[in-house]
């Protein structure tokens, strides 16, 4: 199989998997205890009844079930996420809320790659001594420390003991260097805690595969150390970490919605917090469904990486 | 001066377990384009013995005594970048199984390019060139249609030959040849050994061959030593070990060759294992399994010595030597085997060679 077959196989298989996630998000509305237009609305008993009326017509309430599923996701492929009476166009608000988060996952994953890849590879390269040793109790505190409480610590100490951050964002626009430095401790906070995992998986898989017979062979070439392990190793290893790191996206993303709110970082996360407590369903669904499909995006991505990784894969 | 000397070799492995003497008192002479034989059963240190040769002996393995001259260069006293500039261009090496031997991530093309550039110097399409001439000489059609293709997309003979074309890639004056074909089977194993004896003639390398197998040494090798439980048993020309075998471990190997057109199952192993080795059975490690053994075949480790003679023969340049108790004059009764052979030259009829008749005393 070529390596083009390999991508349209893979991108076929994701159409069953959206559908999925698509009826999933669908029925967090069906799932809501009551009358759903009265939740949207509020619980208001004093809600204008033509504005209910409205809400019933835009969900289409009076149709069969399938046929709202169906008219809903017509919309959404549209990027038509509806119309909620507490924020209004629900797109605009997933719109004007989305850049910040991409960067901060962005920036997170950054950081947890450039720890994580490099440290592991060190650990495993120094197997059994004090670096080793170092990193394993730096895991486990990372492993250990919830994101949240990361987050405060370093607002505490960076932010208002030493005063070298904001504790706010700075109104300005995104990619604004202020802007950009203010984010670095959300960024850290979020990359850290990926960071531990990553580079015990990269460790491990690398000790594994240091012990292979080709690494023999390739040092039997008079290959430098180096070559040997940045070279033959680290694309073996890499493989299954890629795997994992693609299941860390899910954890990527509920760690954004933390941190965000720790850091009043104006994100998707943060809107989503108050969407929850403000029973803005539309735009809970919105979000969801937005943080379903770019998982499943991801773990694409990572089978494609993994694609050319390995070359076992796509032939 | 000798290709390669190697002088009372001592190898330990720091185990959980304990301390293994993995490699104990061995010293062997290979001549330029010569080829030899290493021979025993599994465990007997021959791996460990070439990848010493190399340096390639890991954690938790020490080389702890000994020296190993490589054109009259002590290789145990070189630094890192010296020994790396001959392993793979000066000394080369064959592994058992190719298709783990083989990165599975790098094409067959590049895995073979990469040493030629690093030690010939080359750029990327002089070693393309030179990758697809190697691949042709060692018999892979398609050389240019196959350098890009990755090892799982070779079969078991391919791979193995791919191995060879890296191993001589930068005409090393010397190839240790680990089991090559044991991955592979009899009749590929035939082609592969034939290829080795080819090459190694044509580019003039020296071949040191391990194999559990004598009849393989018998088609292949000038010289053999038979190694047991880390130390040599015996050393000789490969016609005196076919014709004249001297140590009983040697004669039992030979028995276990089958014989062709024999019907039966003659596949006689020597019964019993290989001891343990980190902790040898005290005199001759070969007594618990060996049917000659005596009394005092459990009190003195026999040296090596030349069985005609009796004279120590440990040394690096020694012909002939054995170690057994019957050359030092300690053993009371004979060795009772005869050694009968049929065929006309030990290279038709090794398949065919010998028996015990038996020794009449038994421990
Ligand atoms: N990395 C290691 N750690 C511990 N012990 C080892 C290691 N490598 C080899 N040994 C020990 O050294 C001894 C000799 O091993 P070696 O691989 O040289 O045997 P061999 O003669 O090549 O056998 P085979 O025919 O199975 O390849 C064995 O008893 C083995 O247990
Ligand atoms: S010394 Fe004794 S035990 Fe060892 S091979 Fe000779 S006869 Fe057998
Ligand atoms: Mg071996």
């Amino acid at each position: 199989m070529s390596l083009r077959r390999y991508v349209i196989k893979r991108l076929l298989m994701v159409i069953p998997v959206l559908f999925g996630v698509s009826v999933i998000t669908f029925s967090i509305m069906q799932l809501v205890p009551g009358d759903i237009v009265d939740v949207l609305l509020g619980m208001d008993p004093n809600a204008d009844p033509e504005a209910a009326e409205r809400l019933r017509q835009e969900l289409h309430l009076d149709r069969p079930i399938w046929e709202q599923y169906l008219l809903w996701l017509a919309g959404v492929l549209q990027l038509d996420f509806g119309f909620s009476p507490i924020t209004g166009d629900v797109s605009e608000t997933i719109v004007t809320r989305l850049p910040a988060t991409i960067l901060l996952g962005a920036m997170g994953w950054v950081i947890a790659l450039v720890l994580a890849i490099p440290a592991g590879v060190y650990a495993a390269v120094n197997k059994d001594e004090l670096a080793d040793d170092v990193s394993r109790i730096a895991a486990l505190f990372g492993i250990a420390t919830p994101n949240f409480w990361l987050g405060l610590m370093l607002l505490l100490v960076f932010s208002l003991w030493l005063g070298w951050f904001p504790s706010i964002p700075p109104d300005v626009s995104l990619l604004h260097p202020s802007m950009l430095w203010y984010l670095l401790l959300p960024a850290i906070t979020l990359g850290t805690a990926s960071t531990a995992l990553l580079m015990r998986i990269m460790r491990s898989s690398m000790v594994e595969e240091l012990n292979k017979e080709y690494v023999r062979t390739a040092r039997a070439k008079g290959l430098p150390e180096r070559t040997v392990v940045l070279k033959h190793v680290l694309r073996n290893s890499l493989i299954s970490v890629v795997t994992v790191a693609a299941l860390m996206t899910a954890s990527i993303v509920d760690g954004a919605v933390v941190i965000e709110v720790v850091f009043s970082w104006p994100g998707l996360g943060e809107q989503l917090i108050t969407a929850i407590g403000q029973r803005d369903l539309l735009v809970v669904q919105g979000i969801v469904l937005l943080v379903g499909v770019s998982i499943v995006i991801a773990n694409l991505l990572a089978d494609l990486v993994y694609a050319w990784l390995d070359p076992r894969i796509r032939y | 001066m000798a290709l390669l000397e190697v002088e009372d070799l001592e190898v330990r492995f720091y185990t959980e377990d304990g301390v293994v003497n993995a490699v104990d008192g061995v010293s062997y002479r290979i001549e330029r384009g010569e080829k030899f034989g290493v021979v025993g059963e599994s465990g007997a240190g021959k791996s460990v013995t070439a990848l010493s040769v190399m340096r390639l002996i890991d954690n938790p393995g020490q080389i702890e005594g000994g020296e190993i001259r490589f054109k009259g260069e002590n290789l145990l006293d070189m630094d890192e970048e010296e020994i790396r500039s001959i392993r793979g261009s000066e000394i080369a090496m064959v592994f058992q199984d190719a298709q783990t031997a083989l990165n599975p991530v790098y094409s067959v093309g590049e895995q073979i390019a990469e040493a030629i550039r690093l030690h010939l110097g080359y750029d990327d399409e002089a070693a393309r060139d030179r990758t697809i001439e190697m691949l042709e000489r060692v018999g892979i059609p398609d050389p240019a249609d196959r350098y890009s293709d990755y090892p799982h997309q070779f079969s078991g003979g391919m791979q193995q030959r791919a191995v060879i074309a890296m191993a001589l890639s930068c005409d090393p004056d010397l190839l240790i040849c680990d089991e090559p074909t044991t991955a592979l089977d009899v009749t590929i194993e035939a082609q592969i050994l034939e290829l080795l004896d080819e090459l190694a003639d044509e580019f003039g390398t020296a071949i040191q061959l391990i194999t559990h197998d004598l009849g393989v040494v018998a088609e292949t090798c000038d010289r053999v030593m038979v190694m047991y439980a880390g130390k040599p048993v015996e050393k000789a020309p490969v016609e005196d070990i076919y014709y004249d075998p001297k140590m009983p471990y040697t004669v039992g190997l030979m028995s276990s060759i089958p014989r062709i057109g024999d019907e039966r199952d003659r596949l006689q192993t020597i019964p019993g294992t290989m001891p343990d080795l980190i902790q040898l059975p005290p005199g001759c490690s070969f007594h618990p399994r060996c049917p000659y053994a005596e009394e005092v075949c459990t009190q003195i480790e026999p040296p090596l010595v030349d069985p005609e003679t009796g004279e120590p023969a440990e040394g690096v340049d020694a012909e002939r030597g054995a170690a057994c108790l019957a050359y030092t004059g300690d053993l009371q009764n004979e060795l009772g085997y005869e050694v009968h052979v049929e065929g006309e030259s030990h290279r038709s009829a090794v398949r065919d060679v010998e028996e015990i008749t038996g020794g009449d005393t038994d421990v």
